[in-house]
């Protein structure tokens, strides 16, 4: 019964609201396009274009909603330039801040990247330190044994500096 | 002069240079330049000694040798039987003379009163009244002999030149008799006729029986002033005791005091079944008459057998003399029929006859072994005289002397001897001399148990065993033999250690210092099984082989509480040193040498054991090691992947950058709808 309840709810509402639902439709076509094409996931070129297209609606919906949410009214503003070129130069911009930011990323990562190999060079000498040169071995080549366990490390550092007892 | 059957030397001149006094613990003060050659045992050395504690009492030590050693397996029952008109030890060990550095064994006596006949200044056995044999000498010795039967040690050194005569009180001493092995020194003349005819090494531990029948011919010399047989030469006391009896040919027709036949007949019995024990004596010493039984000759051929000149009339002397010319006596066994012949018409005895022809029958099965013709006279011996010991190839033994035989033959370096003792357990003549004996002994259970036990040993092929652990398992209380120990003496584990230790300190240690009597002499005295060990000695790796030592060497020494060896610590330590360097681990390297040079400092083999020879410490570097390389290749693989711009390319920066631009959209979504929102508001 309670769904009953909400669904005629839910019909209710969209009913009264079907002329902004309209409305909303033919802005964020842009998202809806990208959506379909984006193949990622998750689909973080669909989500970066979509926030901004949804905020762009928003003005034209205002605009509806003053003028009483008719039909007429909704045709009347989604042909309306400003409110296209508001809602998809939003869009545009979602697009643009997802080409833009990979830069930045990759720069970031670049730095990061150059941190760890420094950090990963000192727990090296700190075997070579511990186990003598002998522990560099023929190392493999690359693709194989890819990361290191962090806790193995600790465990061997422990051992390393492990003090001769009998206790057994 | 007694004669003596076998020459072992003295330590006169091994000794003579040393004057230093030496330490016997915190007891005594041994006098090394003080000689008290009036006290001195055959093969010893003696010097005077004093207590540390004072007293006024006088003491003597004995310094023993190598070759024939003291009867070790013993001296402590012994050091207990006192006050009974025997000198026994004091006090025993092995003890270090600074002066050459050498360990020698010493054993420590309360000086006897009296003097020793037959010794230089008192050349004849001095003739006795009845009283002061009885009183002096029979009834004190019984209570030693009581004592001694109880703790079932046979003392086997009674005879003329080893009592002091003490005429101011009229007591007569029994010399001590743990200076040499057992019955070694005793002449064919204080002997029964089985013993007389064994080799000096051959002769076992003794029995309460043989200590009664020398004790008989010393009252027999007391009471007469020697015997008949006194100046004849081994071989014919020998023969002549065969031929007339022991009682005979000792006393024959010379005049004895009256009270005196009886217990000499009786202790001169040459049927050990007859013999007189201690509660004869009793009887007699307290006045009741007895008719001891004479010892019944063994029959009496009706023509001699002539042999290297001399005619036999017996079979028992005939055997005999087969056993003193064995190449002869192969020849005239080979010819069977001369034998046989003379058994059967001159002697009249076909069951010997019968059982010689056996013999020399079931002997051919041996034929082509070499041996076939030894092993034959060896078993028509024991057909001819079942009550002789073993001959075999000049050797004549006991059938419970076999192992201590072994041993002896060893320690004499006697190889001929200790081959054919070999020889005489692989051709198994002992269990042949049991099976000719008429009555069933079931005390010979055990000896051949152990004889088994002994081949069994003897086939063993491992560092330390075969004949090695013959020696040391079946003759109790032998020094270790080994020659890398030189000249010193090592009765047990604790001076095996000692004497290494002593050895490396002076630089005379080379290589590692081990061989088969080391190995062969700790096995023996080291409780558990340590077979695994001694086979991992066999190994071509020195470090494995230096390895299993120290295991056994700190065993050694563990068993001994508050026992340390530093320089042998040391040494085994340099041996080893190359195994430190050889753990990959730096710190771990370190905290080991850190270790080592406190337990060196200490020396402290056990410690030095785990320090150098643990499998785990080994494994756990070996496998941090392995672990380590593992984590070094896959961090410097990560670092080529990151060099290669890993992060930049990957799946993972696709993911980052998207998250970031969706992020990044969604904030300034918010902001710029915030914007509208207010703007409309307003």
């Amino acid at each position: 019964m309670q769904r009953i309840g909400l669904l005629v709810i839910l019909l209710l509402i969209s009913v009264v609201l079907m002329p902004t639902l309209l409305l909303v439709a033919f802005l964020v076509l842009p998202s809806a396009m990208v959506f379909v094409l984006d193949r990622g996931d998750p689909k973080y070129l669909s989500l970066t274009i979509a926030f901004p297209n949804v905020a762009g609606t928003v003005p034209a919906i205002l605009d509806l909603w003053d003028e009483g949410q008719s039909y007429a009214a909704s045709l009347s503003l989604m042909f309306e330039p400003t409110n296209i070129a508001t809602a998809y130069l939003a869009a545009a911009a979602g697009g643009a801040v997802f080409l833009f930011i990979r830069p930045s990323v990759k720069l970031y990562l670049s730095t990061n990247s150059d941190k760890r190999v420094a950090r990963i060079t000192k727990v090296q000498n700190e075997l070579i330190e511990a186990w003598g040169e002998e522990v560099i071995g023929i190392n493999p080549p690359p693709g194989e044994s890819t990361h290191a366990e962090g806790t193995q490390v600790v465990m061997l550092k422990d051992q390393a500096k492990g003090k001769v007892s009998r206790e057994d | 002069m007694e004669q003596r059957p076998i020459d072992i030397g003295d330590l006169e001149s091994e000794l003579g240079h040393l004057k230093e006094n030496v330490s016997f613990g915190d007891r005594f003060d041994i006098f090394m330049s003080t000689r008290r050659p009036d006290l001195q045992s055959p093969g010893t050395l003696a010097v005077e000694a004093q207590s540390k504690h004072g007293g006024i009492t006088r003491y003597y030590a004995l310094i023993c040798q190598k070759k024939y050693p003291p009867r070790q397996d013993i001296m402590r029952l012994a050091t207990r039987m006192t006050r009974l008109g025997t000198v026994t030890p004091v006090d025993a060990g092995v003890i270090l003379f600074p002066e050459d550095g050498v360990y020698r064994y010493v054993i420590v006596f309360e000086v006897p009163k009296g003097f020793r006949p037959l010794t230089p200044g008192y050349p004849e056995v001095p003739k006795l009244k009845d009283e002061e044999i009885i009183f002096g000498f029979v009834s004190r010795i019984s209570n030693f002999l009581r004592e001694s039967s109880s703790r079932a040690i046979a003392h086997r050194a009674i005879r003329a030149d080893n009592i002091f005569i003490d005429r101011e009180m009229g007591s007569i001493t029994l010399g001590e008799f743990v200076s040499t092995p057992a019955g070694l020194l005793q002449p064919a003349l204080y002997e029964t006729i089985e013993l007389s005819q064994c080799s000096p090494l051959g002769k076992g531990l003794g029995t309460h029986s043989d200590d009664l029948y020398s004790f008989g011919v010393v009252i027999a010399q007391l009471a007469m002033g020697g015997t008949n047989c006194d100046h004849m030469d081994e071989e014919s006391i020998i023969e002549e005791k065969i031929r007339r009896g022991s009682y005979v040919a000792l006393v024959g027709q010379a005049r004895v005091p009256l009270r005196l036949v009886e217990p000499l007949r009786g202790l001169l019995n040459d049927n050990a079944a007859d013999r007189w024990s201690l509660e004869d004596i009793d009887y007699w010493m307290s006045g009741r008459q007895q008719s001891p039984k004479m010892g019944g000759l063994p029959p009496r051929a009706i023509r001699a057998f002539k042999f290297q000149g001399k005619e036999y009339w017996t079979a028992r002397g005939l055997a005999y003399g087969f056993s003193q010319h064995w190449r002869e006596a192969k020849q005239v066994v080979s010819e069977k029929e001369e034998l046989e012949t003379w058994i059967r018409r001159a002697l009249l005895n076909e069951d010997m006859g019968n059982r010689v022809r056996d013999t020399i029958n079931g002997s051919s099965g041996y034929s082509g072994t070499g041996d076939a013709m030894d092993r034959g006279l060896s078993t028509v011996l024991m057909a001819m005289d079942s009550s002789a010991p073993i001959h075999y190839r000049g050797m004549s033994l006991r059938f419970n002397a076999v192992t201590d035989a072994l041993g002896l033959a060893v320690s004499a370096g006697d190889d001929n001897a200790a081959q054919n003792i070999q020889e005489i357990l692989r051709l198994k003549l002992p269990h042949y001399w049991l099976g000719v004996k008429k009555a069933v002994d079931l005390t010979a259970v055990p000896v051949l148990n152990s004889l088994d036990g002994l081949e069994r040993r003897l086939a063993k092929n491992l560092p330390g065993q075969g004949l090695h652990s013959a020696i040391y398992d079946g003759c109790d209380g032998i020094p270790c033999l080994s020659p890398l120990l030189g000249k010193h003496y090592c009765a047990d584990l604790a001076s095996l250690l000692a004497i290494l230790n002593q050895m490396a300190k002076a630089g005379k240690l080379e290589g590692v210092p081990y061989d088969d009597h080391i190995l062969a002499f700790i096995s023996k005295n080291l409780k558990g099984s340590h077979d695994k060990t001694l086979k991992s000695m066999q190994s071509d790796d020195l470090s494995t082989v230096v390895r299993s030592y120290l295991r056994l060497l700190g065993h050694a020494q563990s068993s001994h509480e508050g026992m340390y060896h530093p320089h042998l610590t040391v040494y085994l330590c340099d041996l080893l040193r190359d195994s430190v360097e050889n753990f990959k681990n730096v710190y771990f390297r370190d905290e080991v040498y850190k270790a080592l040079d406190i337990v060196t400092a200490k020396g402290d083999l056990d410690n030095l054991g785990y320090l150098l020879d643990n499998r785990k410490m080994e494994e756990q570097d070996r496998s941090g090691f392995a672990t380590a390389q593992q984590v070094y290749n896959g961090l410097h693989a990560q670092i080529r992947w990151l060099h290669d711009g890993g992060l930049q390319t990957s799946q993972q920066f696709k993911h980052m950058a998207g998250r970031v631009a969706a992020t990044t959209s969604a904030v300034l979504s918010m902001l710029a709808l915030m914007l509208i929102m207010l703007n409309s508001v307003l």
